[in-house]
Order: C-alpha cells, then structure tokens, then sequence
C-alpha cells in the first residue's frame, strides 16, 4: 500500500513538473525541449550509477558504459536543439550552428551501433539455449535407457 | 555410499529447492566435490550449472569424466582460466568470463545458464567461495554471496555453495550461514 502511494506521490510530481514547464515555457517547442533534457538527464544519472556498482571490465559494464555514451550525444543534441530554439538560431545565425547538434545525433547512432552490435556478441556469450537442447536430449536419454532396464 | 553424498542427502531429503553452503578441508576438497556433483547428476539425474572458480574449466571437466560424472548434464562457467584480453569467450560447453573479479559477467551468465535449464529440477554448484575472497573485498564477496541466494530461491534451484574450510573465512562463514538453508560440514 504504501509503494502504490509513493508511486502516485512520485506521478503528481513529475505531472506537476511537467505542468509547471509548459507554464513557465511559453514556447510548446522550447517546452518540449525542456521535458526531454530533464528526462535525459535522469536517464544519465541512472546511467552513471548503473556503471558505478557493476564489476570493472566486465562485458555488462562495457555495455553499460556505451549505452551511457549514446545517452550523453542524444541529451547534448536535445541541448543544442533547445538553444536553437530559445535563441532562434535558425533565423538569426548562419545555418552553421545547427550543424553540432546534427553532429551529436549522429555519433549518438553511431555509437548505437556499436552498442548493438555488443548487445548481439552478449546474446551469443551469454546464450545457453543450444546447450540446454542437448542437456534435455540426455535427460530423455537417461529417462528411455532406464525405462528399458 | 561416499560421505559427502550421503551427508547431502541426509540433511537435504524431501527438499527440491534449497540453499546450502558447503564447507570441505582441504584434504578432501576434490574428492567431496566430485561426490556432490555426482550425487546431483547421477542419482538425482538432475542438470545443472558448475561455476568454477578454483579450477580451469579442462581440467575440471577431465577430472568429473574420470570419476564417472556424465558431464553432459552440465553447464560450465569458469572465471579462472585466463583470456584474452580477460574478455568473454565461449566454447560449446563452457563460458570463459575471464577474472574471479568479474561478479556482473559470473551473474549474468549464472542467471541465463540456470533459466535455459529445464526447470523440472536443476542444480548450482558454486566452487569456491574463499577464490572468490582472493579477488574481491570480504564485503563486496558477501553481497554478492547474499545476491546468489536470493537468485537461488527465485530460481527454485538446489543450491551448493563450496568453501573451503580457513580460519581466516571463519566470519564471513558465519555471516552467509543465514543466507542459507543449509550449512555442511563434509569434512
């Protein structure tokens, strides 16, 4: 009873959070750019600490490490693209400054890739199935020789 | 019937899951672990997964061959033999983690290794707890220890953990007995 109640405390406060940031931020797009750098910045924290309790040089924390990387590069375009927006860059500046925050959304995917590709070698390491098959195999084995005995 | 096997089956009969945390001499060390895998293989005909931590997995596999272990029924996890780059490696019948440090790699695999079983009956075994003192602080060995239980009973497992008998482990013993179902003293 009491996690239901800390869960809805915890919903009202992100509600009212939000509520206050569409409020304060006149311009919807400004606004948005707000919501995503908070909740980009908790799933950096997250992140960190995430990295900090796992084993160094284990597989997971590699992961982890990069999956923190793609984090940071897209919270850095969201960034870019926010003070694009409040300063009205596209207007006012030469279409240049636009260009880092594409730079960022672009090594963001790059190293997606990357941390995919890691998440693939990970399933291969990590994956039992094929040797759970031949383990039941045995087992049934086992079962049908004792049977005939 | 060999001591450690019979003492395993005295103490644990009717329980299809539990927790027990095995303390072995050093004399007897191989011996009793031989006992117990194979009191859990062959008797029970259960599979399960062996993390070995005290000896490299060719070793410990040509060594349950000869004590006539159908090692088939296992799954191996060896964090002892060194890797390249102390990366993962995998062959068809064992996982290389690499280091005795690398308790998020040895979770892990434990945790996908146990729930590929089939979850009529299967078995962890542990092997050692004071290896795993070598390499990581006594704290951080007994929460992971404490986290390995846990898993255990989510896992619905027949859980042995191996330690050797030190004077030295004597505290931290004592401190995981209550982690445990079961504490065996096999000699």
């Amino acid at each position: 009873m009491a996690k239901k109640i800390l869960i809805l405390v915890e919903l009202l406060a992100i509600a009212a959070g939000l509520w206050a940031i569409f409020k304060i931020v006149t311009n919807t797009e400004a606004a948005v750019g707000f919501v995503t750098i908070s909740f980009g910045v908790l799933a950096v924290i997250w992140t960190v600490m995430a990295v900090k309790s796992l084993s160094p040089g284990s597989a997971l924390r590699k992961y982890v490490t990069n999956f923190l990387l793609c984090l940071v590069f897209i919270l850095l375009f969201s960034i870019w693209h926010t003070l694009s927006i409040i300063f009205g860059w596209r207007t006012t500046l030469k279409e240049a400054w636009l260009y880092p925050g594409y730079l960022f959304i672009t090594i963001a995917f790059l190293i997606f890739v990357a941390t995919s590709y890691q998440v693939l070698m990970m399933g291969r390491e990590f994956g039992f199935r094929q040797q759970a098959e031949s383990i039941k195999k045995v087992i049934e084995e086992k079962k049908k020789a004792k049977k005939k005995k | 019937m060999a001591k450690a096997a019979g003492e395993l089956k005295k103490q644990l009969k009717n329980l299809k899951e539990y927790i027990a945390l095995a303390t072995v001499s050093a004399k007897n060390y191989q011996k009793t672990n031989i006992e117990m895998i194979k009191e859990l293989t062959e008797s029970e005909n259960i599979p399960g997964v062996y993390v070995t931590l005290s000896k490299p997995f060719k070793t410990m596999e040509s060594i349950l061959k000869s004590s006539g272990v159908d090692t088939r029924m296992i799954i191996f996890i060896d964090a002892v033999t060194q890797t390249a780059g102390a990366s993962l490696e995998k062959t068809d019948k064992c996982l290389f983690i690499g280091s005795p440090e690398k308790l998020s790699d040895i979770s892990v695999a434990m945790d996908q290794a146990v729930r590929a079983l089939p979850s009529a009956g299967r078995f962890v075994f542990f092997d050692s707890l004071n290896i795993l003192l070598l390499y990581n602080e006594a704290e951080t060995v007994a929460r992971f220890i404490h986290f390995l239980a846990s898993k255990m009973r989510v896992w619905k497992v027949r859980g042995i953990i191996v330690s050797l008998r030190k004077k030295e482990d004597k505290e931290l013993i004592d401190q995981l007995t209550q982690f445990c179902d079961v504490t065996l003293d096999l000699g």
